[in-house]
C-alpha cells in the first residue's frame, strides 16, 4: 500500500486520480444524457428506464461508483489547488494568457458550480423518492420508492426558472468537460501530435453532445413539446 | 525611441520590493533588450543610483541566464527568443513596459529581476544523468539509436533551463522543464536502464521544491525560447505511472 500512498502524494499521481475519476464521470454524464433522451419517446419508455435504474443492485452500485469518483475527484483537486496556490505567493502585475483559455483557467470555479448543479439536481428529482420525501420540486410523484420519471422531469423543467437554471448549469458543465476531457488525455500520457488533435476533436464533440442533449431536453420541456 | 519602464525593484530575498518607473531616451532599434537596460543602468549610475540587477551571461540565447516577464509575457513578445536576443525593433516609440522577475515560491527573488533557479539544478541532480563507466569514447554507432527517438531527444535537450515555463504557467509548475530533462535521456538507449527510477525521482524533487501542478494550459510551450513541446509532459506522466504503479519493486527501494 506504500506505493499507492506515495503515488497519491505526488502531484502527477494526484492528477492521474483526478483524470481517471474525471473520465468515469464524463462517461456517466454522457450515458445519463442518452438515457434521458427517452423523454422524447414518451412516458412509457422513460418510466420503464427509471424503474430499471431503481433496481437495488443498479441503484446502489451506480451510487457507490459515482459518489466514490466524485469524492476522489474533489479531494484530489482540492489538494492540487492548495499546492498550486502556495507555488506563487505573489502574482504578476501584468500577465497575458498565451495558450490557456477562459475555460481552462476556470476549472476550479466551474467544478464547484457543477457540484452545486449535481446537489440541486439530486434534490429536484432523486431525494423525493427516498424515505422522508424531501424534494425541491413543484409536485413530486412516486410509487413505492420508484419515481414517475417522465412526469417529474417535465413538471420541473416546464417551469421557466428551473429550465433557465438547468441551461446555465449545463454551460458550466460544458466548460468543465471541454477542458477536462482534453486535459485528462494528456495527463494519462497521450503524447502524439496526431493523437492529441484527434483527442481535442473527440473531446469537443462529446462535450457538445452532452451539453446539447441536456439543453435540448430542457428546451423541449419548457416549451411543452413533450 | 523613448520608453517608459516600470521595473520591479527588490534589494534582497527578504525585502518587500515594489515597482519603480524610469524613462529611457535615445533607444536604438538595433539594441538588444539587455543593451537597452545597460543604457538605463549607465544613466542610473551617473546619477548615483543603484543600477537595475538582471542576470545575463552569453547574450546569445543559449545559456539560459537571462529572462524576465515583459508586459505579461516571459522573455517578451518574440516567439522562441530569450530576452538577450530580443531587439528593440520589437517595440515602438512611447511604449510603456512592465518588467517583472519570474514569480514562483521555488524561485526566490535575489535582487530586482534576478531569481534563484537552483531548484532546477536539484531536479536535475535527482536523476537527470546516465550512470556509465568512464573511459575512452565508445565507437560511434555502436549503440543504434532510432532516428525519431534521436530527433525527439535532441528537441528536448534544447532546454536551457531559463525558467520561462514556470514563470508563465498559471500554476507555477515546472512540468515542462522536468519533462524536457526526462525526455532528453529517457528516449535514448543510454538513458533507458534508469528511465523509471529517473522519472520517479525527478518528479518527486519537482514536488519537493514547491512548484505547482500541470493543468495542461499550454502557456509554457508558447513562451519556451527553445520550443519544447508539452507532449513531453504526457511522456513524463506515462513514465511516472509506469515507475510507481506498474513496475515491480526495485532493489534498494526499501532502504531509500
Amino acid at each position: 500500500m506504500n506505493f499507492l500512498l506515495s503515488f497519491w502524494r505526488s502531484t502527477v499521481g494526484t492528477k492521474v486520480v483526478v483524470a481517471v475519476t474525471g473520465l468515469f464521470l464524463f462517461a456517466f454524464t454522457l450515458f445519463h444524457m442518452i438515457g434521458n433522451l427517452q423523454v422524447f419517446t414518451g412516458p412509457g419508455d422513460m418510466d420503464a428506464y427509471g424503474a430499471f435504474l431503481h433496481k437495488p443492485e443498479v441503484l446502489w452500485g451506480g451510487r457507490a461508483l459515482v459518489s466514490t469518483s466524485i469524492l476522489l475527484h474533489i479531494v484530489g483537486t482540492v489538494k492540487l489547488v492548495k499546492t498550486t496556490a502556495a507555488a506563487r505567493p505573489q502574482g504578476y502585475r501584468k500577465w497575458t494568457a498565451q495558450a490557456s483559455t477562459f475555460y481552462s483557467r476556470t476549472m476550479k470555479f466551474t467544478g464547484p458550480l457543477v457540484l452545486v448543479y449535481f446537489v440541486v439536481h439530486l434534490l429536484n428529482l432523486t431525494t423525493g423518492a427516498e424515505p422522508g420525501h424531501i424534494a425541491l420540486h413543484p409536485n413530486y410523484l412516486q410509487t413505492d420508492g420508484v419515481p414517475k420519471a417522465f412526469e417529474n422531469l417535465t413538471a420541473l423543467l416546464g417551469n421557466p426558472l428551473w429550465a433557465a437554471f438547468y441551461i446555465v448549469a449545463n454551460l458550466a458543465l460544458g466548460f468543465h468537460l471541454w477542458h477536462g476531457a482534453y486535459s485528462m488525455c494528456k495527463t494519462l500520457g497521450l503524447s502524439g501530435h496526431r493523437q492529441l488533435r484527434l483527442a481535442r476533436i473527440i473531446a469537443s464533440l462529446l462535450t457538445a453532445t452532452v451539453v446539447g442533449g441536456n439543453i435540448a431536453i430542457t428546451t423541449a420541456c419548457v416549451l411543452h413539446l413533450v | 525611441m523613448r520608453l517608459t519602464l516600470h521595473i520591479w525593484r527588490q534589494k534582497g530575498r527578504s525585502d518587500k520590493g515594489g515597482f519603480e518607473t524610469h524613462q529611457v531616451d535615445n533607444v536604438s532599434e538595433h539594441m538588444s533588450f539587455l543593451e537597452m537596460l545597460d543604457v538605463l543602468n549607465e544613466g542610473l549610475e551617473s546619477q548615483g543610483k543603484e543600477p537595475v540587477a538582471f542576470e545575463h551571461d552569453c547574450r546569445e540565447g543559449i545559456c539560459g541566464s537571462c529572462g524576465f516577464v515583459i508586459n505579461g509575457r516571459a522573455h517578451g513578445p518574440m516567439t522562441r527568443t530569450t530576452v538577450c536576443q530580443l531587439h528593440m525593433r520589437s517595440f515602438k516609440d512611447g511604449d510603456d513596459l512592465t518588467l517583472e522577475p519570474w514569480r514562483a515560491k521555488a524561485f526566490p527573488i535575489l535582487r530586482d529581476l534576478i531569481v534563484d533557479r537552483s531548484a532546477f539544478d536539484r531536479i536535475v541532480q535527482a536523476g537527470g544523468f546516465v550512470s556509465t563507466n568512464t573511459g575512452s569514447a565508445p565507437e560511434a554507432n555502436s549503440v543504434p539509436v532510432r532516428r525519431d527517438c534521436a530527433d525527439k531527444s535532441m528537441d528536448a535537450a534544447a532546454c536551457i533551463g531559463c525558467g520561462a515555463c514556470v514563470a508563465m504557467c498559471p500554476n507555477a509548475s515546472a512540468s515542462l522543464f522536468t519533462a524536457a530533462k526526462l525526455a532528453h535521456l529517457n528516449l535514448l538507449p543510454q538513458g533507458e536502464p534508469e528511465r523509471l527510477i529517473r522519472s520517479e525521482k525527478m518528479v518527486l524533487q519537482m514536488d519537493i521544491e514547491g512548484f505547482g501542478h500541470c493543468t495542461n494550459h499550454g502557456d509554457c510551450e508558447v513562451v519556451c525560447p527553445k520550443g519544447i513541446s508539452v507532449t513531453t509532459i504526457a511522456q513524463m506522466n506515462r513514465n511516472y505511472v509506469q515507475a510507481t504503479l506498474l513496475s515491480s519493486p526495485r532493489e534498494g527501494d526499501s532502504t531509500e
